[in-house]
């Protein structure tokens, strides 16, 4: 009996494992077939060595997510310790507002930040895609709840030492909270490397949308090539996942309020 | 002495955060608010109190839009939740087993919103796999992406792209249950039903509902997926709230967009406050 | 697996970068030079037949646009409307815009291109390899400033003393129409591709180098602990390797007209070119039996020569240049090694 269900569970985890990948195998395959010859390299030289909009306009993505990346990182994990280890009338009240700002799509805000964003000065540039999502409060939550579980005990005996917040900060606590960290670099990753809505809002010029946008709005003429260039958009993706894959498998840290 | 220490402190950590969110969120959304409860633009706005209300309820784009949206919602927040509850509870049973099948469930996660419209098109478009597919079956089945269909293929790639995230979350809850409880029950004699209704459920509130927070998250995402693969205006079954605020703001129709964005606001603040209060007994009674 | 991930993705994105540096030079060497004829309606509604090229698909007639969004730049095109070959003109039906008259390689409907005008007129030497089994060619007329050098069975070597500068066989063929059946080199360009084997040959050597830090670095990475300065110090050779890429590849300037049409890693069409070139060359060598034994088998005129022996001089340089890549690398590894072994060397005090 438990012979059976045993197989019939391994049976299901490998059906969704298969279902997974899948679909990942099936555009790398695709990228080396056209629809009219068979397998050939011509659009892999195409992307990589024929011309170099496609590459340039990788690095620039990267560089607009690695600025998002980590000033989401520092705002988070400041206030993400302020909410979990501070005091303060309203703590609460505010924690329930982001939560809700958290939830809301971004098109209701999409419009007001134009015209603030206009006001600032800022449309047409890439601050106007990094700014707004630095400050997303996803991340913050996040980092709020894991530091929760931090024990009260360790950082009263850090203080005790004579330890300044940022030593804290750095040595202590951040050290004991890898999967929550890596959750929140993965997600303002994902996040800002997927961007869809602002670029078309705030940008005017198409030629300098971020690639996965330009991509998939202008469609480049060739379908195969569009493949080749979404092997070529998820690679940062996939090294993050693999390379903090014990991290996130291990429990996105969501600390339980025991 | 201390607390009020702590109480600045806290403050001041958290104001960058409250800064950012106050500059690019909440003050855009009261102006929202302002636009929602005046006409005219720039500096000719003139309160007019409920009226725009009364027009976007009456208007039939909006309806149908909040319509698909609750739709999309009630059939898709339901179904990833049992989905990824019943993947989380077989990866709880053979939990050492399965460890380059954890790593695997996040992948889909990951893929770029390039990927998954050009997977789309590749499958459902008319001369896409699965149409050829259900033609050579004899089915009536054609327009994947033009029909009602288009409502279910929308689903799939929700589920497709967000229960593996689900299940690490609820996973994460599971794990920490203790296996003695289990045990325990056993030997008294419980069935499985029992012990998921007594043992799991009441120590899961917590995971359940961040779970459901994060998928609710990435529901409103989805629409990134349906807007490149349909465009401003899709096939009327999968034609979204944010698809309606989208064309408001391109006809530049602030009014419009307005009320819509307040009104979803409401209704997401309610179910929220509804649930969280819930998990909150819950967690109170049992803690 | 994080070392694993790390190892593959650093490598990965090393060629990322790399494949930047170079799609920004190839995207400019692929570019092909077109000296243009315009068609404004007023004067002529006709263009010179040598307008007509060697298409895709037979002979077409390419034509100038600007294109947009992602193909955005001057671009050509193959010239839809009808054209009739009436003696040595070309008629349109419906003539207007600039039409591409020679180019320096063969185009391809939709690619970006140079226009030139002018250009400061040089000397240069041609040669011509003629195909086989089609006779003499009608040398007769020659233009002012043109010379036959030297002439043998399957070639001819002329010299040309002033043409504008990016040599586009075309515009060679209608100076010299004897030659419309022959395939034509260009000292000048045949000399500048030679000249850029060393550059490449320091782009092979870069890419190697890196390679072989990069082998030593994975099998540092099973003790990551230990080997940690060892690490640092390969990956900041590894970035200053990518960083010397855009440095060699300023150094690299390849001559358009001996460029393939699709794609510039078409090494089979290098060596063709190469293979023809030098056999025609060396088809002008004198009998064996007339020049003794063991004289080489040269080319009587002095750019002959001189051609030749610069080919023999740079021929091998990428090779070399690789292999002193690997030999670089594998040289800082044996140095890291022994300086981590003469590290931890137990000291007795």
């Amino acid at each position: 009996m438990k012979k059976k269900s045993s197989l019939s569970g391994s049976v299901l985890a490998w059906a969704f494992a298969f279902l997974s990948i899948a679909p990942f195998v099936y555009v790398l395959a695709l990228s080396f077939l056209p629809q009219s010859s068979g397998m050939t390299f011509h659009f892999y030289y195409e992307v990589f060595l024929g011309t170099s909009q496609y590459l340039v306009r990788f690095w620039k993505s990267l560089l607009i997510c690695l600025c998002i990346v980590a000033g989401q990182l520092v705002v988070s994990i400041l206030a993400g310790y302020g909410f979990a280890k501070c005091e303060f009338k309203g703590k609460n009240a505010l924690l329930f507002l982001l939560m809700i700002l958290m939830v809301l799509p971004l098109q209701v805000t999409l419009a007001p930040n134009y015209i603030m964003l206009d006001g600032l000065g800022l449309l047409d540039t890439y601050a106007a895609l990094i700014l707004p999502s630095i400050f997303a409060p996803l991340g913050a939550f996040i980092l709020t709840q894991s530091f929760k579980s931090v024990s009260e005990d360790i950082v009263d005996a850090a203080k005790l030492d004579g330890c300044g917040l940022f030593r804290l900060l750095l040595k202590i606590i951040l050290p004991m909270n890898t999967s929550g960290l890596v959750c929140v670099t993965l997600l303002s990753f994902l996040d800002g490397w997927n961007m869809v809505e602002q670029p078309i809002a705030y940008l005017k010029d198409f030629m300098r949308y971020p690639i996965s946008v330009a991509l998939a709005y202008v469609p480049p003429a060739d379908p195969t090539l569009q493949l080749v260039c979404c092997v070529l958009v998820v690679l940062p993706p996939l090294f993050l996942f693999t390379y903090f894959n014990r991290e996130l498998v291990e429990g996105i840290v969501l600390a339980e309020m025991k | 002495m201390k607390k009020s220490k702590s109480a600045l402190q806290g403050w001041l950590l958290v104001s960058p955060l409250l800064i950012g969110c106050l500059l690019f969120y909440a003050i855009p959304f009261v102006l929202v608010m302002q636009y929602s409860l005046s006409t005219g633009s720039g500096s000719a706005l003139y309160f007019v109190g409920f009226i725009n209300y009364q027009d976007v309820a009456s208007n039939g784009m909006f309806t149908l839009a909040f319509g698909n949206t609750m739709r999309f919602l009630a059939a898709a927040l339901p179904l990833i939740m049992v989905l990824a509850y019943a993947i989380a509870l077989l990866m709880q049973k053979q939990a050492n087993k399965h460890k380059l099948l954890k790593s695997v469930f996040l992948f889909p996660y990951i893929m770029p919103v390039v990927g998954a419209v050009i997977l789309v098109e590749l499958l459902f478009a008319e001369s896409g796999v699965l149409p050829a597919l259900t033609n050579a079956l004899g089915l009536p089945l054609t327009d994947w992406l033009g029909g009602p269909a288009a409502f279910g293929v929308v689903l799939l790639l929700y589920l497709w792209k967000n229960t593996g995230y689900s299940v690490i979350l609820l996973l994460a809850g599971l794990v920490t249950i203790p296996e003695e409880q289990y045990s325990a029950a056993d030997l008294d004699g419980a069935s499985g039903w029992q012990k998921f209704y007594y043992i799991t459920t009441p120590q899961m509130w917590y995971s359940v509902f961040f779970a459901l927070i994060f998928s609710l998250i990435n529901a409103f995402k989805c629409f990134r997926e349906i807007f490149l693969i349909g465009g401003t205006h899709p096939n009327e079954n999968i034609y979204m709230l944010q698809h309606f605020l989208n064309n408001s703001f391109e006809n530049l129709n602030y009014a419009k967009l307005s009320v819509a964005s307040v009104l979803l606001l409401i209704v997401v603040l309610a179910v929220f406050a509804v649930f969280y209060g819930f998990v909150r007994k819950k967690e109170a009674f049992r803690g | 697996m994080k070392k694993k991930a790390l190892c593959i993705f650093i490598l990965v994105f090393w060629l990322v970068g790399a494949c930047t540096f170079l799609s920004l030079k190839v995207e400019k060497q692929m570019v092909p030079q077109v000296a243009t004829v315009e068609l404004n309606g007023f004067g002529s509604d006709s263009l010179p037949a040598d307008c007509l090229m060697m298409g895709e698909n037979g002979p077409a007639l390419y034509s100038l646009y600007e294109g947009t969004g992602w193909e955005a730049g001057v671009r050509v095109q193959e010239a839809g409307g009808g054209w009739q070959l009436d003696g040595d003109k070309l008629k349109l039906e419906n003539g207007w815009g600039t039409y591409v008259q020679y180019s320096s390689k063969p185009l391809k409907s939709g690619e970006l291109v140079d226009e030139v005008r002018g250009g400061r007129p040089e000397p240069d030497y041609w040669l011509a390899a003629l195909p086989s089994g089609a006779g003499a060619p009608d040398l007769s007329g020659l233009p002012d400033g043109v010379e036959i050098v030297e002439q043998s069975e399957s070639a001819v070597l002329l010299s040309v003393e002033g043409v504008a500068a990016p040599f586009m066989e075309a515009r060679a063929k209608s100076l010299i129409p004897g030659l419309y059946q022959a395939k034509v080199y260009s000292f000048a360009a045949m000399s500048q591709f030679l000249d850029n084997f060393a550059g490449l040959g320091t782009l092979l050597f870069l890419f190697t180098a890196a390679l072989a830090l990069w082998v030593w670095s994975c099998v540092l990475t099973r003790k990551a602990r230990q080997n940690r300065a060892a690490l640092l110090v390969n990956l900041a050779l590894g970035l200053a390797l990518l960083a010397c890429v855009p440095l060699a590849l300023g150094a690299v300037d390849l001559p358009s007209s001996l460029l393939p049409r699709l794609h510039i890693t078409d090494f089979g069409y290098y060596a063709q070119e190469m293979e023809e070139f030098f056999e025609s060359l060396a088809s002008f060598a004198p009998a064996a039996s007339a020049q003794g034994y063991l004289a080489p088998n040269l080319p009587q005129s002095e750019a002959g020569q001189a051609i030749i022996q610069q080919k023999n001089i740079m021929i091998a340089r990428p090779f070399l240049y690789g292999v002193g890549g690997l030999a670089f690398g594998s040289l800082l590894a044996l140095g890291e090694y022994c300086a981590m072994k003469v590290r931890r060397r137990p000291r007795i005090k």
